[in-house]
């Protein structure tokens, strides 16, 4: 019998959505940052 | 929490010494740095990024992040870890909707308080939503300040292996009596000082305690392998849950983060950042702090349940696992994360109910006291006075009061949030749809919350839509004696009481009972707040 894994739903609640919810915080901030910097 | 091993006690009561130590120290720091009301109550709106983003964050979270969060996982798997994306959108909505919205609102019109926000938005000549704001404020509150003082005495108790009544005395007294003289001597400063150092330190326990976890374990492949041979429905997003168990379950834990823009002890953090600049610094922290601190506690959870198996209490799972893995140094200072997690919600719970006493209530709504040293004075001798009245509940285990922090979190959330969001959306709403949203938000709140669970409150689900119309009926009566209302109020009134009676139907016939309550409470309060509004005349011409 193989041995039960994670299913699509657990992969993505326990990873992949902090992973994408960090790199879009972290784009976002970069964005504003570079906004910024033209608006100066 | 789980007891400390006899040779460990020395070293462990050592560590909360010194971190009782230090948060005394930073309310005396603060202290010096604290003279006047708006000082008092709002740290002179000069909180910097780090400040002002852990506490907000720190505050909101209390021992449910350690404890709670930690036994979902441990008792559901993955599936436990729902209410991590719900949190995490409260705090996307918060820091990018709300805060940089806010902060120059409140400091364009003075707004100090949640209630200030909500009644020089709409304007309050009679003040029924100054009253109406400050009485659900208060209540919620000093509630949820007993109840985080009882877990204090429990979890300083058992830290410290103090057995039996003595020891839960003992650790009310020790813990209570130093949060309140920190929030009194300090006031809002010291409070966001302290949930910074006590967020730090939260945030160290539940990053560096599950990946040691974990690599002990053999690694992540392990912790699966783990999990399978428990349960296999541990590895799934459901749990074994289909239908309307499954949405219901689902829509509930992604609407625990509907209530964070309604929680006075969070978004007054927003208002006293200093800038604009500080704000977009804080958006990082608070949501970076936030992916560490719930992800973190739900993989405690989930290597507890494969290394403790024997585990009665998977709340404990924190604890048990320090004591089990690491030094008794590192372990005193895990110990210190759990109460920390609690002390940092309680100093702001504790300074927000001692605002709406004597700013809200004596400054405002009485006009008293407007001298920046008395109103310091004031400030100060309200929080002490709270604090020992939370100190005696906490002590006397008054059951009542604990009855109300089931309502709290979701009560506050229902009755604020749509408002602060509509309050800063600017149009849509005047203030009979405001008064009617906040009455709105708690009646749906209480009566689904019992509909629930009936069988556990089955006498107060029975009683609860009579009881709604008598409260609606008290209000209107207390309205009329004061000549506070006009008609649009009283239509507010009663389409708060015929929502409330609806979903007191609707809980006992709908599918999806198991709905937590701030889902529809939320929604009901959000929809009679642009209902009222509607059909009813704007008081200044403006209805936003």
């Amino acid at each position: 019998m193989p041995e039960p894994g994670l299913s699509l739903g657990a992969h993505l609640l326990l990873w992949v959505f902090p992973l994408l919810l960090a790199t879009a915080v972290v784009l976002e901030s970069l964005r504003g940052g570079r906004r910024r910097e033209t608006e100066r | 929490m789980t007891p400390v091993a006899p040779g460990a006690v020395t070293i462990v009561a050592g560590v909360m010494v010194a971190y009782l130590g230090i948060l005394l120290a930073i309310g005396w720091l603060a202290a010096r740095r604290t003279h006047g009301g708006e000082d008092f109550h709002l740290a002179g709106r000069s909180l910097g990024a780090w400040s002002a983003g852990i506490s907000s964050t720190a505050s909101s979270e209390s021992g449910w992040v350690t404890l709670g969060a930690v036994g979902m996982t441990f008792s559901f798997g993955v599936s436990g870890l729902w209410y991590a994306p719900g949190c995490l959108l409260g705090y996307l909505v918060n820091v990018y909707l709300v805060a940089p919205r806010l902060r120059p609102l409140s400091a364009a019109n003075g707004s100090v308080t949640l209630t200030d926000v909500i009644t020089r938005r709409w304007g309050d000549p009679n003040k029924v939503l100054r009253i109406t704001a400050t009485a659900i404020v208060l209540v919620c509150m000093m509630g949820y300040v007993a109840a985080q003082m009882t877990a204090t005495g429990k979890a300083f108790a058992s830290s410290l292996g103090i057995e039996g009544r003595s020891g839960y005395l003992l650790g009310v007294v020790i813990g209570a009596v130093v949060i309140t003289l920190v929030t009194s001597l300090g006031g809002f400063r010291a409070v966001a000082w302290t949930d910074l150092f006590q967020g730090l330190l939260v945030a160290g326990a539940l990053i560096g305690l599950p990946l040691y976890a974990v690599a002990r374990l053999g690694g992540f492949g392990a912790l699966v392998s783990g999990l399978g041979a428990i349960e296999p429905q541990l590895l799934t997003a459901g749990g074994g849950r289909i239908g309307p168990a499954l949405w219901g379950f689902v829509i509930g834990q992604l609407g625990i983060g509907l209530g964070y823009p309604g929680m006075p002890h969070v978004i007054t953090r927003y208002m006293a950042a200093r800038d604009d600049r500080e704000i977009r610094r804080l958006q990082l922290i608070a949501m970076f702090w936030g992916l560490a601190v719930f992800y973190g506690a739900g993989l405690i959870g989930l290597v507890a349940r494969v290394m403790l198996p024997d585990l009665g209490d998977g709340e404990q799972a924190l604890m048990a696992l320090a004591l089990e893995l690491v030094h008794p140094v590192l372990a005193g200072l895990m110990l210190a994360a759990v109460i920390s997690a609690i002390l940092s919600t309680v100093s702001s719970q504790l300074l927000v109910a001692a605002s709406a006493v004597s700013y809200d209530i004596v400054e405002e709504a009485l006009g008293r006291s407007r001298d920046d040293r008395r109103s310091l004075l004031l400030g100060r001798l309200t929080v002490a006075a709270v604090g020992l009245a939370g100190i005696l509940v906490a002590l006397s285990e008054v059951r009542l009061v604990y009855w109300f922090v089931l309502f709290a979190w979701s009560g506050l959330g229902a009755a604020f949030a749509p408002l602060v969001l509509l309050a800063l959306a600017r149009r849509g709403v005047n203030r009979h749809g405001a008064f009617a949203a906040m009455l709105t938000g708690v009646g749906v709140t209480v009566v689904w919350n019992l509909g629930r669970d009936p069988a556990a409150h089955p006498a107060a689900f029975a009683r609860a839509w009579w009881v709604s119309l008598l409260a609606a009926g008290a209000i209107l009566a207390l309205g009329e004696l004061k000549r506070s209302f006009a008609p649009a109020d009283r239509l507010a009134v009663a389409a708060a009481a015929g929502l409330t009676v609806a979903s007191w139907w609707l809980v006992q016939h709908w599918g999806m009972s198991n709905l937590y309550e701030l889902v529809p409470a939320f929604l009901a309060a959000g929809f009679v707040a642009l209902a009222v509004s509607a059909v009813t005349p704007s008081p200044s011409g403006d209805r936003g």
